[in-house]
């Protein structure tokens, strides 16, 4: 009976898959912006499955527009696969940096989530990552990039929501 | 001039043609002896090493890279605590990308695996410019955050200076420093 027992969080683990993801995250879901001295931030976030929608823009370039779905490993998100690769029926999206694809994942670190990208760029990895903190009714925002040898800030921003 | 004539000075011009330049690769290939210092991240020193470094061509376009560490004790070689540790890896060039990528053997017994970077697969390359050689090794931990470690061994006038990091999510979290004399 007791091993029984015992198969019970890895049945319960197959049927329902990894876990959704956290609700402070869930708490990201809308469209938010700043206005800031290197232009206009806008985020939008929205429930994709069990997983969440992101696309991030700064003075109209889009810095990360994927969506996410948790994987095997706690608190840890992956690309999908979006346009002719989820057509073809691949659930993840595209992600070997040797073959000049980014690899993009996201991570919830306690009630943030953070987004990264790594990519080889002329040779060079180039890593960036946006860290997204609900903060009472606005969405912190923190952008950074590998410079030389440290993630350097590029940007800190507070977002408010918005209709548009 | 008659046609012996024109023979001759097509043999005389292939003698004195000068060698093809080396390309920065080759320059570097050599067998190097030397010796490094293990710091952590805010630059406090942790260890001494002993190093031996080969560079060699493998496969006419690419290389394999051996390093023989040996961490000292106390500066010596000869007191039990001594570590040694042997590394090999070996890059070819990318396909139309201008860097090198990790060798895995396709054999008939072991297929060509896809990597998987999201499944804690390292990523590695190598990028080879006029500063010298590069190695990059990305592995994404299973906790989300990253780790990176950059190898750079760059020619001097007797050898290569090299310079290691291990970047830990973003903060360098172990350092090496050193350099090496080319024996061969």
């Amino acid at each position: 009976m007791r091993g029984l027992l015992a198969l019970v969080p890895i049945l319960a683990g197959i049927l329902l898959g990894p876990s959704p993801v956290r609700a402070e995250i869930a708490g990201l879901v809308g469209r938010w912006a700043a206005e800031t001295p290197s232009g206009r931030v806008e985020l939008l976030v929205e429930p994709a499955g069990r997983g969440v929608a992101l696309r991030l823009a700064r003075a109209g370039r889009v810095l990360f527009d994927a969506s996410f779905a948790p994987t095997d490993r706690p608190g840890v998100l992956e690309a999908t696969a979006t346009g002719l690769f989820s057509i073809l029926g691949s659930r993840r999206a595209p992600a070997n940096p040797l073959e000049g694809e980014e690899l993009l994942w996201a991570r919830e670190a306690e009630a943030a989530l953070i987004v990264s990208r790594l990519a080889i760029d002329a040779g060079r990895p180039s890593i960036e990552r946006a860290q997204l903190l609900r903060a009472g009714e606005r969405v912190r925002l923190r952008l950074e990039r590998l410079v030389g040898e440290r993630m350097v800030v590029e940007l800190e921003a507070e977002l408010a929501r918005t209709g548009r | 001039m008659d046609r012996r004539g024109l023979l001759l000075g097509g043999a005389c011009a292939l003698l004195v043609r000068p060698a093809a330049a080396e390309s920065p690769l080759e320059r570097l290939f050599g067998v190097y002896v030397g010796t490094a210092r293990v710091e952590d991240g805010e630059g406090r020193p942790l260890e001494q090493r002993d190093l031996d470094l080969t560079i060699e061509p493998f496969r006419r376009t690419g290389f394999r890279l051996r390093t023989i560490n040996v961490s000292l004790v106390d500066g010596r070689r000869d007191l039990p605590g001594v570590v040694r540790r042997e590394v090999e890896s070996v890059f070819v060039p990318a396909q139309r990308r201008p860097y090198f990528v990790e060798f895995r053997d396709p054999s008939l017994f072991r297929p060509r695996e896809e990597l998987q970077p999201m499944a804690g697969d390292p990523v590695r390359w190598a990028l080879v410019d006029a500063e010298g050689l590069h190695v990059y090794a990305f592995v994404l931990l299973e906790d989300g955050r990253f780790e990176l470690q950059e190898a750079h061994r760059e020619p001097t006038t007797d050898g290569l200076a090299l310079r290691f990091l291990r970047n830990l999510d973003g903060v360098v979290v172990r350092r090496v420093v050193g350099r090496v004399v080319r024996v061969r």
